[in-house]
């Protein structure tokens, strides 16, 4: 049985079309990222699979059972984080997590034990009764995905979970979903952190504009980029036009965030890293580092979204998440 | 609970929603204490400042106007509702239920029973207030049962105009404008504070017709030494009171289940 199975989603809200045909699958076990700017499509189609919008047209599964007839039984067997993180200010963190275990008919017994091991694990035990008013905004997201992960669902939808954590809310963040793959749950999550796709997640799909325009491995993304990215640092970061006049065809400039350095990306065409050291030495550039290595998933992602914007059938990119 | 069953799921789930409201206003007494402040400023204003200008012949100013307070103060408590309801739409709280196994119908309903249930409360403690400032009691036992029940019923009705109005405002600004409108329009537009026969003629139709004023005139005539119609006045705000849910009931649950696609 598939964790998650949908075909030719479509949505659209008014003239925006939110998804333009979206298919993909998830295994038990498997975490896949669904990667994207805002407004590709990423929440609606958490929306849809979570029961919470129905599609236009196309069908899903989830944990074996249909999300449009079925919906009720899809319910008691997922998880969701969702974006915004709404508490109820006036309840503790453990009243917010009875409530929820409740509501999930988690017998009586069960409870108790989830809360107590889930409060530990997500590091909230000390805080348990004071207000979530109070909370931080790493600890409410900490109780938020502690409550998406009651009853433990077969399948999490976790969407944007890392939005404005601190980075060790993110760490243990990040463990309590791999433990739960690693249990056999099928994790479905958002990101628009390409660190996070590639510290976390089996699989990756890139979305734009409602639809999908690559799918892989976070590796086999790297690779679509081409070939190695090479850092040259150059000795005086004023010779930079010059540097960069010197290197054209050699290969795709890529951006970087020091004056001083230069990055680009190797192509078949490029000619050896030997040849372009020898050019630039010949209009006495001096290069005070030089790095070779694989191109990160930020890269990948740029040189991706960076294509679908030029192609010019699509229409502009719309405000919807 | 010992149903089971999706009845019995159902119930416990608006029995743990209703927990939750039970939180809130136990961590938030501010709501509760404007709930009850708000009907005692009503009955200061109009019993010792406004009320002495005002001549009902026959009747003592304040029987006239406690019950009139009484009801008033259960369709103000019944904003709070729909104000909560917005608030829960927007934040996207709503949204988090629905991702839950629960019954569909368990959080309206829940927000209901248990106004329902803090009105059976609040309107005796309402009429305390007015013993305070001197209303007195001419009721047997029944009669003051079957005007408080008559009260109670408007306040259900008006807590689904109040989750009808939040559900179709869609902002917590609008929420709150539409309610001072109702509460002003249909608390003051009545028989409640003074008699309709004082109004110009082509008013009188209007405020007398209103349920808020048939359940003012049952409440005095069941509770004071006023005299009056009183079957057909209960029966008059019981249509009312039908009426008003066999809209509100099925549009609301409407809206709430279509609300996020």
């Amino acid at each position: 049985m598939s964790g998650i199975e949908c075909e030719e989603l479509r949505k659209a809200y008014g003239e925006v079309e939110a998804l333009g045909g979206v298919s993909f699958a998830v295994e038990p076990g498997e975490v896949l990222a669904l990667l994207g700017p805002n407004g590709s499509g990423k929440t609606t189609t958490v929306r849809i699979l979570t029961t919470l919008a129905v599609p236009d047209s196309g069908a899903a599964r989830v944990a074996g059972r249909d999300i449009l007839h079925e919906a009720e039984r899809v319910r008691r067997m997922i998880g969701l984080t969702a974006q915004a993180t709404v508490l109820d200010g006036f309840l503790t963190g453990r009243e917010y997590l009875e409530i929820v275990a409740r509501l999930r008919h988690i017998p009586r017994s069960r409870r108790r034990r989830e809360i107590a091991a889930l409060l530990d694990e997500f590091e909230l035990g000390d805080f348990a009764r004071s207000p979530t008013s109070g909370y931080s905004g790493g600890m409410r997201r900490r109780l938020d995905l502690a409550a998406s992960m009651l009853g433990r669902p077969l399948v999490l939808f976790l969407d944007e979970p890392s939005t404005g954590l601190d980075p060790h809310s993110r760490e243990c963040m990040w463990d309590a979903i791999r433990r739960r793959a690693h249990a056999g749950a099928t994790v479905l999550l958002t990101t628009q952190y390409m660190e996070e796709a590639d510290a976390l997640a089996h699989s990756v799909i890139v979305l734009a504009r409602g639809r999908i325009i690559e799918r892989g491995t976070p590796n086999s993304l790297k690779d679509t980029i081409g070939g190695s990215v090479v850092e040259l640092t150059l000795a005086d970061p004023f010779q930079r036009e010059e540097a960069l006049a010197c290197l054209a065809g050699a290969g795709d400039p890529a951006p970087s965030e020091r004056a001083e350095v230069l990055s680009f990306v190797l192509s078949q065409s490029s000619p050896p890293l030997l040849e372009i050291l020898q050019r630039l030495d010949a209009y006495a550039i001096e290069v005070s580092d030089v790095i070779v290595r694989r191109p990160t998933l930020d890269e990948a992602f740029l040189h991706l979204t960076r294509g679908s914007e030029e192609a010019p059938t699509r229409e502009l990119a719309p405000a919807v998440g | 609970m010992i149903v089971s069953g999706p009845l019995g799921r159902a119930l416990s789930d608006v029995n743990t929603l209703m927990w939750r409201s039970l939180i809130r206003y136990k961590r938030r007494p501010d709501v509760i204490v404007f709930i009850v402040i708000q009907p005692f400023v009503l009955l200061v204003l109009f019993r010792y400042v406004i009320g002495g200008a005002i001549r009902i012949p026959g009747v003592n100013y304040v029987e006239y106007l406690t019950p009139a307070v009484i009801t008033l103060g259960v369709i103000s408590a019944s904003i709070v509702l729909g104000v909560s309801l917005t608030e829960d739409l927007v934040s996207g709280a709503v949204d988090r239920l629905n991702v839950l196994p629960i019954a569909r119908s368990a959080y309206l309903t829940s927000r209901v029973v248990y106004d329902t249930v803090r009105n059976m409360f609040v309107i005796p403690l309402i009429a305390l207030l007015g013993v305070a400032v001197g209303f007195r009691f001419s009721a047997t036992a029944p009669n003051l049962l079957v005007g408080f029940g008559l009260v109670l019923a408007l306040g259900i009705a008006f807590a689904w105009i109040s989750m009808l109005a939040g559900l179709l405002s869609g902002s917590i600004e609008g929420m709150q404008g539409i309610a001072i409108l109702l509460f002003v329009l249909l608390g003051f537009l009545s028989s409640g504070f003074v008699p309709v026969s004082t109004m110009p003629s082509w008013l009188q139709g209007v405020a007398g017709a209103s349920p808020v004023s048939h359940v003012d005139n049952a409440l005095r005539i069941l509770t004071t030494s006023a005299r009056g119609p009183v079957t057909h006045e209960v029966f008059a705000a019981l249509a009312w009171i039908g009426a008003i849910l066999l809209v509100t009931v099925p549009v609301s649950v409407r809206l709430y289940s279509r609300h996020s696609q």
